[in-house]
């Protein structure tokens, strides 16, 4: 199977990924008052509710599932860049997508660091889990170990490709 | 085309770049986002009895036997009726008599409810938060969320200094105190409003004022 191939099929699923972190993040930004009552009780949506009315929903003011949602879009759009080949005709913009995957891997780590202190902050600091905030965390952990295998093989094969006479 | 490839997979350290510029990424959104949060206290009735460190709204004398905390959100109408019926008559006969010290906290249910739990607040800085808390449940209105227009005039109606209190409502400057008051009482384990700790036993919703005298007759008896 030839490495090319490899990345490509690996774009192709951190775009897909990506397209379901849209979606998870976009539920995350649109709770919203969504009365429940017992008879005597108010209650809201749960845990995504108490996380989303804590004082760590957000980033000097831009909700931080918003943040999440600009982040799965980049990785998208970058993981689409990285399946175009390189040409000389194309210039910066061959470069551009040379190095495309090389940004998902950081890009993606930042989310992984980031969605760590945010399960941190969910578990010891608010003690509400948002179980929509869980699947984000795993679809940008699995977008980072995929980054990060491909990286790996795109090594090894440069590194075979350097060896070879 | 060999040496290419090899620029094109990324040198080690390019890669060792991008995760320190990575970690540096998440860091600035820590700093950011107010800094590191260190794991929650446990919480006591001690402690519940303050609102971002600093006492919450409260009546009844500092020494009576014993403290109910009310959790409720401006949205909720189970807050609405325990507010204009029951809390009334629990406030003669127990609060008025010295039996009983009072104190709220605000809990946003939904992010919508947490502008008038930041106005109450920033009522509660001119010394007339139960003014505001009682005419915001008079003025409750199901399904909708009250705005600005409405704090403004809630205030006018219970005669708060309106430029000190607009310019508080809407810098927005109580909005983080509103929110930690609501993480409090989800780190007790409130889940729903109206709640109520009495002499620190959880007791949720509006129950029938019954129960509220048993349990708080049982909490002086155990005095």
């Amino acid at each position: 199977m030839s490495t090319l191939w490899m990345a490509h099929r690996t774009a192709f699923l951190q775009m897909v990924l990506s397209a379901a972190g849209v979606v998870v993040a976009a539920i995350l930004t649109s709770f919203h008052y969504s009365p429940a009552t017992t008879a005597a009780l108010c209650t809201g949506a749960g845990g995504c509710e108490t996380v989303n009315t804590s004082p760590y929903s957000t980033i000097a003011g831009i909700p931080v599932a918003l943040l999440g949602m600009g982040a799965y879009v980049a990785i998208g759009a970058l993981a689409f860049l990285s399946t175009r080949e390189a040409c000389p005709e194309r210039g910066r913009r061959g470069a551009l997508a040379e190095q495309a995957h090389l940004a998902v891997f950081g890009l993606s780590l930042a989310g992984v660091l980031y969605s760590a202190y945010l399960t941190y902050l969910e578990i010891f600091v608010i003690r509400a889990i948002c179980p929509w905030c869980v699947v984000s965390a795993l679809i940008m952990t699995a977008i980072w170990i995929s980054s990060a295998v491909d990286l790996v093989r795109r090594r090894r094969a440069a590194a075979e490709v350097s060896a070879s006479p | 085309m060999a040496k290419k490839k090899a620029k094109s997979s990324g040198g080690s350290g390019l890669i060792v770049v991008i995760i320190l510029g990575a970690v540096i990424v998440v860091l600035g959104l820590i700093v950011l986002s107010g800094g590191f949060a260190t794991p929650a206290p446990e919480v006591t009735t001690e402690s519940l009895e303050l609102c971002n460190g600093m006492p919450c709204p409260s009546k009844g004398s500092p020494d009576a036997p014993v403290v109910v905390i009310e959790f409720s959100d401006y949205a909720c109408h189970n807050c609405r009726d325990f507010n204009l019926t029951t809390a009334p008559i629990l406030e003669r006969d127990y609060v008025d008599a010295g039996q009983v010290r009072y104190v709220s906290h605000v809990f946003s249910l939904w992010t919508e409810s947490i502008p008038a739990a930041a106005a109450s607040l920033c009522a509660h800085e001119q010394g007339k938060y139960w003014e505001f808390h009682e005419q915001a449940f008079r003025d409750f209105q199901q399904g909708s969320f009250p705005a600005n227009e409405d704090f403004l005039n809630w205030a006018q109606i219970i005669g708060l200094d309106q430029a000190s209190f607009k310019q508080c409502v809407d810098s927005g400057r109580m909005v983080y105190d509103a929110q930690v008051s609501a993480l409090e009482g989800t780190r007790a384990g409130v889940d729903g409003t109206p709640s109520f700790f009495i002499n620190g036993a959880l007791l949720r919703g509006n129950v029938p004022l019954d129960e509220f005298r048993r349990t708080i007759d049982a909490a002086l008896a155990g005095q």
